[in-house]
């Protein structure tokens, strides 16, 4: 049986029906993964109870009893734990570390009988636009592996783009779910804040990381969400049923709003602008009212992003220490075996983002620069808070620019500038999803964003869908 | 704008070794981001404009613990170095 570029739904319906064994199911991946790795280098370990997992997921069908991703093959970012199995988040400092407890994404995934495969190349401690932080070497564009697949998740990207696994999840702190999916042309989404529980997820920027999935369609995107935003105590920043109800719309979304002075920034390519006007079209004939809006602050995100990420890094990435855990190199005393460990174990994007950090959060700068992006934050939420009275969606592109090439962005703001679209909804909290459109004049993908007020997700999925359909 | 010495005391501060040419680097580097986000720095934030992180704290109860040593040998495992129920460092004082 033909088993290529299936989708979580279909792949339901052949387990279901006994067409397919979950063993044939996952090991059509893991023929991809073998066939397609070496030149991909999207896949960073395969775990080593897949067959245990398998045999499980195949009982719960036998007896009737499968849920909606029971037998499902998945990957998962390598940030994120899986018990007993390496987590690595591409970094030296962490190449050998088996994670000593589930997260609470994988524990709801173990629940449904989903086939974990392994862990997806990401940037260093998932920072980067491109994947090439990674310690294990940079993942390719499957649709050119001379460019890049986008990052932090470029490794979950350019898997489910390359048919390496049905679904992957990633995290996403300024763009790194929906960014690398809309390179590699697949669905990619970032919930609400709050909406998913970090536990056992890295901290990197813990007022900013979302985990989400990367999928084919909208639809099945939707499923991985419903099965991992169950609440969770032990993300205490994680949403309880009854708040997320207090703010869940009524009403499906009909109007989209388009901050046009703001696809106007520099370095937004024409062919980028002109693949988002044929979405507009598409929303306009799926019956959608577009409306031009204004968000004068919204271009700050990026800039604000770039002083509270590092100083939240600063802080989170502080516990590689070199002693409980992870890289150590012992030094003369333990000063020096502190200074051994982080100059070794950490590559060249993490250090200089510590010291950015440290720098911002440093006495005589906090309030100038630290306090002062906080309180710009502000405003962008309420900016944004208010134009979202007008409209039910805000649509921009996923990105400035198609896949760029392998080694093409040395410099450091040339790379944050990748992130322009996607970080206003992490600097706000406020949920997104990315969906492939049309391609580049070099026949890459290109994609459109939908951003959605705080807890409508649902609402990105309905449109998501209108939008597959209508856009041509 | 920042300074080199800044720059060694950067890496003091957060307990990173670098070479010289690393930090020679560094500099550059922090000197054009420094540059690209002074734009937050200049905006004109009306008054009493709070900061995105006055949120309240989210407490649970302490109950619920689980019994001893159950995750002691799963961490220790994880660590540089053991001795017996302990991760065994350098000496300290």
């Amino acid at each position: 049986m033909n088993l290529e570029n299936l989708t979580i739904k279909k792949a339901r319906a052949l387990l279901d029906s006994k067409e397919v064994s979950v063993r044939e199911l996952v090991d059509y991946y893991l023929v991809n993964i073998e066939s397609k790795n070496e030149e991909l280098n999207a896949v960073v370990g395969l775990y080593t109870n897949i067959d245990k997992q398998v045999e499980s997921a195949q009982k719960m069908i036998d007896a009737g009893e499968a849920k909606a991703l029971t037998g499902i093959p998945y990957l998962l970012k390598d940030n994120i734990l899986y018990e007993g199995q390496i987590a690595g988040a591409a970094s030296k400092m962490l190449q050998n570390y088996a994670a000593t407890y589930d997260s609470h994404v994988v524990l709801e995934l173990k629940d449904q009988g989903a086939i974990a495969l392994g862990r997806a190349n990401m940037d260093e401690f998932a920072m980067g636009s491109s994947t090439e932080f990674s310690y294990y070497g940079p993942t390719k564009n499957p649709h050119d592996i001379t460019r890049v697949p986008g990052g932090t998740s470029g490794g979950s990207a350019a898997a489910v783009a390359a048919d390496m696994a049905l679904f992957t999840l990633g995290s996403d702190t300024a763009g790194s779910i929906r960014q690398p999916a809309g390179f590699c042309g697949t669905v990619g989404y970032k919930p609400t804040y709050g909406m998913v529980s970090r536990h056992g997820l890295m901290a990197m920027g813990s007022s900013l990381d979302s985990i989400g999935p990367m999928t084919h369609t909208v639809a099945d995107a939707g499923l991985v969400h419903d099965v991992i935003s169950t609440y969770d105590e032990m993300d205490a920043t994680n949403a309880t049923y009854e708040d997320r109800k207090k703010y869940i719309p009524t009403t499906e979304p009909k109007v989209v709003g388009v901050p046009r002075a703001f696809l106007e920034s520099d370095g937004v390519e024409d062919y980028v602008l002109a693949d988002f006007e044929k979405g507009l079209d598409a929303l306009r004939d799926a019956g959608y009212e577009i409306r031009d809006i204004e968000l004068p602050n919204i271009a700050l995100s990026l800039p604000v992003y770039y002083i509270i990420l590092p100083a939240e890094v600063s802080t989170n990435l502080s516990r590689y220490d070199g002693i409980r855990y992870g890289f150590s190199k012992q030094g003369k005393n333990v000063l020096d075996s502190y200074m051994q460990t982080k100059e070794e174990g950490f590559g060249p994007e993490a250090r200089r983002r510590i010291l950015m950090g440290t720098y911002v959060l440093s006495a005589g700068y906090r309030d100038a620069y630290y306090t002062k992006a906080e309180q710009v934050r502000t405003m962008i939420t309420n900016e944004l808070r208010d134009a979202f009275k007008d409209v039910d969606i805000i649509a921009t592109p996923t990105s400035p620019t198609d896949a760029f090439k392998l080694g093409e962005k040395t410099d450091p703001i040339a790379m944050y500038a990748a992130d322009l679209f996607t970080v206003p909804s992490n600097i706000t909290g406020t949920p997104a999803i990315s969906i492939p459109t049309g391609k580049s004049p070099d026949g890459l993908p290109l994609s459109i964003q939908f951003m959605a007020p705080h807890f409508h997700d649902e609402n990105l999925f309905v449109i998501g869908q209108k939008f597959e359909k209508s856009f041509k | 704008m920042i300074t080199r010495e800044e720059i060694d005391n950067l890496c003091a501060l957060s307990r990173i070794g670098a070479t010289d040419t690393e930090k020679d680097a560094l500099l550059t580097d922090l000197e054009n981001i420094l540059g690209y986000v002074q734009q937050v720095a200049d905006v004109d934030v009306p008054e009493g404009t709070l900061p995105a992180y006055m949120v309240s704290n989210v407490m649970r109860q302490d109950t619920d613990a689980y019994p001893p040593k159950a995750f002691t040998d799963a961490l220790l495992d994880q660590a540089p170095a053991r001795e017996g129920d302990f991760v065994k460092v350098q000496k300290v004082l």
